[in-house]
């Protein structure tokens, strides 16, 4: 293709969350071939999952995946469960929105200004690895137990890969476009909001497909630590009560519910840059 | 429409990493006018600093020493009246956006004209330059000769005085340059903007212009400038074998593949 | 809102019936609990309305234990917590000023009681000198399990330095030790009564009864500032909670009591019948609590003496 040689190094040279997904390049009938093989090796877990809780694991922790499907239609449990992801779901969206917002609009002034990038990356890299349960106790005391601490753990899961990634995107924005949009005269406001955003929106999805899966597990983890709603208070109540079918019925569900927001947020990411892959290809 | 404007260079030096051992002078004293309405080219050999002396004339560079002046103004940014055309399409076009959507990037913020309006005034020049059929494409699914098209339709829509042209036609094959000839020396003919453009395609440069400046290798300067005299319209078979295109062509390429003898 | 409606509706009720005024105005106070058995007369107290009879309103909220509810406490993001004696001795040593305002949970009087340290039946662990050397779990360390562990340990016989004690949560410790990956563990209720009704352990010692009898483990805390403002609405809290402790004495094993109990552990019924739950007690005796504190200035979780009187309110003391 003629522009392939000029256009390659507009293209970010990493894509971290690609191999974490799996996604497979090739197209046309390789990719149904491996999505079938796909299937069938998870169906094999599910056997094995199976026949090692009928026939070698013998513990009240490991029910048969068979029970866990019983539980999950008996009467009542299916309904509870709704409202459990429905409650869960509304805390991690709410913080995905909060903390991409916010890491949107950081990254974009750490990538547009070095004053701010020399000051700031120091605290992002000391408070970047910070685990969720070491961050709990300190926001306990400056925002309670409910909500506002829980979405804020989320926000700031969801933080950090966002805004490392469209600072990365926002510094790899061809000059070329730049200087177009000065050459017209377009003020700084414009430039952003018409050539830079979109321009590291290969970037950003990057960083919020990362989060999006990490914003889940978070938001499991606080209600695990606090408050009597969603699915790590289910998980935690069902595993005291010594109910693990039921617990298990919530944790194939949020395996579930990770695929299904995975498969949304990439469904949105190949509209939204059709043009960046299509590019690619 | 307005007219072209004049564009003066006086004493304009440049040197990358000044005061440092790695410092390299590009352009030493270039001084340069360039008449309202006048077809210019600059021609040099490869790496001399064509892009540099283009960039500091448009106002997106800082030059070390002297002044640029477009119609009497001292350029300290880039200026309202002037657009670029830059070599690399594909880094100039938004590939996000379709092809009148780039076209309409130009006027932006421009006026208060309402979207429809915006898209009318900006399908004049997608008719110009032929690609009125591809106003709702990517410019990614057209091909090299058609973004290059889509740039120069934006770069029109802006309704420029002065055209800065930065070899805008060097990545597209041999047949579709001659098109592209064909197009930008009608759309000047019909709307006598100032044109500036820089080419190292001696060709190129007799066909377009009026008046061309040989610039030397680095630190570069100009050497001279040549009134070509060849009538208008150009035509991209006859004028070619005029005696005096071939008589500039040699002597073009004489003194830029030997530029010593010339400085000297 | 919703508060607000109810309160006008209380209030609308009232101006018809001449209710006591207590009832027109609920103040309302946020627990943090651990949905365990042991908080059964608080969830009865809620449930049979004895907390609206003293004007109170009780929102829940569910920790997983002293960890966060403590601190909660500390931030004032709830009013009272549910926790154990260790927690919040630890808490008050460190001059947060937590004061104990009502009793909870005791371990039983004797053995078979509701914890327990475990192995497999062919382990031939059966005193604290079987466990040297070995590897034993507990739910978290420098807590109250932890604590009599170790004393267990030692008054059996061992030397509790030499145990390796793991942190293992309680729904896995049969796991751990079924997988080797553990010597013995400090079980309590329900996986204790599930782990030996099934024969996967056996019990090696009761700590709690080896040392004491009837030791106050769980309690109900608040700080000092906050007993110091609002003296009548814990003494009404208290009124209200001891109801809901003569109501869970009395009727303990019933059809109601189950449901209730079940109702917030989730705890399947069946299961529920083949616990053995002791009494709920109204007082903790200062001389019942003071060994406890003993314990840990031993094992160094105080630096210095603590009485333990200077952690109970009045409230909770003997009249």
């Amino acid at each position: 293709m003629v522009m392939q040689s000029t256009s390659d190094d507009t293209l970010p040279p990493t894509r971290p969350a690609d191999a974490a997904r799996g996604r497979v390049p090739a197209l046309g009938a390789r990719v149904g071939q491996s999505r079938w093989t796909g299937l069938l090796l998870v169906l094999a877990l599910l056997g094995l999952w199976e026949l090692s809780a009928r026939f070698w694991v013998d513990s009240a922790n490991w029910p048969p995946f068979s029970r866990v499907v019983m539980a999950l239609f008996e009467e009542g449990t299916g309904r509870e469960l709704f409202f459990v992801f429905a409650a869960s779901l509304r805390l991690m969206l709410t913080g995905f929105v909060i903390g991409a917002g916010l890491g949107i609009a950081l990254g974009v002034a750490i990538g547009l200004n070095r004053f701010l990038r020399e000051m700031l990356s120091p605290m992002v890299e000391l408070l970047r690895p910070l685990p969720v349960p070491g961050l709990v106790p300190p926001l306990i005391l400056l925002l309670g137990i409910d909500a506002a601490m829980k979405g804020t753990v989320v926000a700031f899961a969801v933080l950090f890969p966002v805004l490392i990634n469209t600072a990365q995107g926002v510094r790899a924005v061809e000059p070329t476009l730049l200087d177009t949009a000065r050459t017209f005269r377009h003020g700084r406001a414009r430039s952003i909001l018409a050539v830079i955003l979109p321009a590291s929106l290969p970037y950003i999805f990057s960083g919020l497909r990362i989060s999006l899966a990490l914003a889940l597990i978070v938001t499991v983890v606080a209600e695990m630590i606090a408050g009597g709603t969603g699915i790590g208070y289910y998980l935690m109540t069902m595993q005291y009560a010594m109910r693990s079918a039921e617990m298990y019925a919530a944790v194939v569900l949020l395996a579930v519910t990770g695929y299904a927001l995975n498969f949304i947020i990439v469904s949105v990411e190949r509209r939204v840059l059709r043009w960046y892959f299509a590019q690619q290809d | 429409m307005q007219d072209g404007c004049t564009l003066a260079l006086d004493g304009v030096t440049k040197s990358f990493s000044q005061g440092r051992p790695e410092e390299m002078m590009a352009l030493a004293d270039i001084s340069l006018d360039v008449a309202a309405g006048e077809f210019l080219t600059v021609v040099g050999p490869s790496g001399c600093g064509k892009s540099t002396f283009l960039q500091i004339a448009a106002g997106l560079m800082e030059a070390t020493g002297g002044a640029v002046a477009l119609d009497g103004r001292p350029v300290d940014g880039p200026p309202g009246g002037l657009v670029y055309l830059f070599q690399q399409y594909t880094r100039s076009l938004l590939p996000w956006r379709t092809v009148i959507r780039n076209v309409e990037f130009a006027v932006e913020g421009r006026g208060r004209a309402s979207r429809r309006e915006r898209r009318e005034f900006c399908m004049e020049f997608l008719e110009m330059v032929g690609l009125a059929d591809f106003a709702d494409r990517y410019p990614w699914q057209l091909s090299g000769g058609m973004q290059q098209r889509v740039a120069i339709a934006r770069a029109l829509a802006a309704e420029p005085r002065i055209l800065l042209l930065d070899e805008p036609f060097s990545s597209v094959d041999a047949l579709t340059r001659m098109e592209l000839h064909d197009m930008i020396l009608k759309l000047w003919e019909d709307r006598r903007f100032t044109a500036l453009l820089v080419t190292h395609d001696v060709d190129e440069a007799v066909m377009l212009s009026d008046r061309i400046a040989v610039l030397s290798s680095r630190p570069s300067r100009i050497v001279e400038t040549i009134e070509t005299g060849l009538p208008r319209p150009r035509d991209r078979i006859t004028t070619p074998e005029l005696p005096r295109f071939l008589e500039l062509r040699h002597y073009l390429l004489e003194s830029l593949t030997k530029p010593k003898d010339h400085a000297a | 809102m919703r508060q607000f409606a109810k309160s006008a509706f209380i209030a609308a009720a009232a101006a018809l019936t001449a209710l006591p005024a207590a009832a027109q105005d609920l103040t309302t106070l946020r627990v943090s609990i651990i949905p365990i058995i042991d908080i059964a007369p608080l969830q009865i107290a809620m449930t049979k309305g004895f907390f609206e009879e003293e004007g109170i309103e009780i929102d829940t909220t569910p920790t997983a234990g002293g960890a966060v509810g403590l601190p909660a406490l500390a931030s004032g993001a709830v009013d009272v917590t549910f926790s154990n004696s260790v927690s919040i001795a630890l808490g008050a040593a460190q001059g947060l000023g937590f004061k104990v305002i009502a009793a909870g949970s005791f371990t039983g009087k004797e053995a078979p009681d509701i914890a327990a340290i475990v192995a497999k039946p062919d382990a031939g662990i059966k005193t604290g000198a079987d466990l040297d050397g070995k590897k034993l779990a507990v739910n978290t360390r420098n807590n109250v399990i932890w604590l009599y562990a170790n004393a267990w340990v030692d008054a059996t016989g061992g030397d509790s330095s030499s145990v390796t004690y793991l942190e293992v949560p309680f729904p896995q410790m049969l796991d751990a030790i079924d997988g080797g990956q553990v010597d013995a563990a400090f079980l309590v209720d329900p996986f204790l009564n599930a782990g030996v009704s099934g024969g996967a352990v056996e019990v090696a010692g009761y700590p709690y009864n080896t040392i004491q009898s009837e030791i106050p483990i769980g309690m109900y805390a608040v700080t000092e500032d906050f007993l110091a403002d609002n003296p009548d609405v814990v003494d009404s809290f208290v009124t209200a909670y001891n109801k809901g402790v003569d109501w869970a004495n009395d009727n303990a094993g019933s059809d109601e009591w189950n449901e209730i109990v079940s109702g917030y552990t989730r705890l399947p019924a069946e299961r529920l019948a083949g616990l053995d739950i002791p009494p709920f007690h109204k007082v903790v005796d200062p001389e019942a609590l003071q060994p406890t504190m003993d314990l840990m200035l031993k094992y160094g979780l105080l630096r210095e003496e603590m009485e333990a009187s200077s952690i109970l309110a009045d409230s909770v003391l003997a009249k």
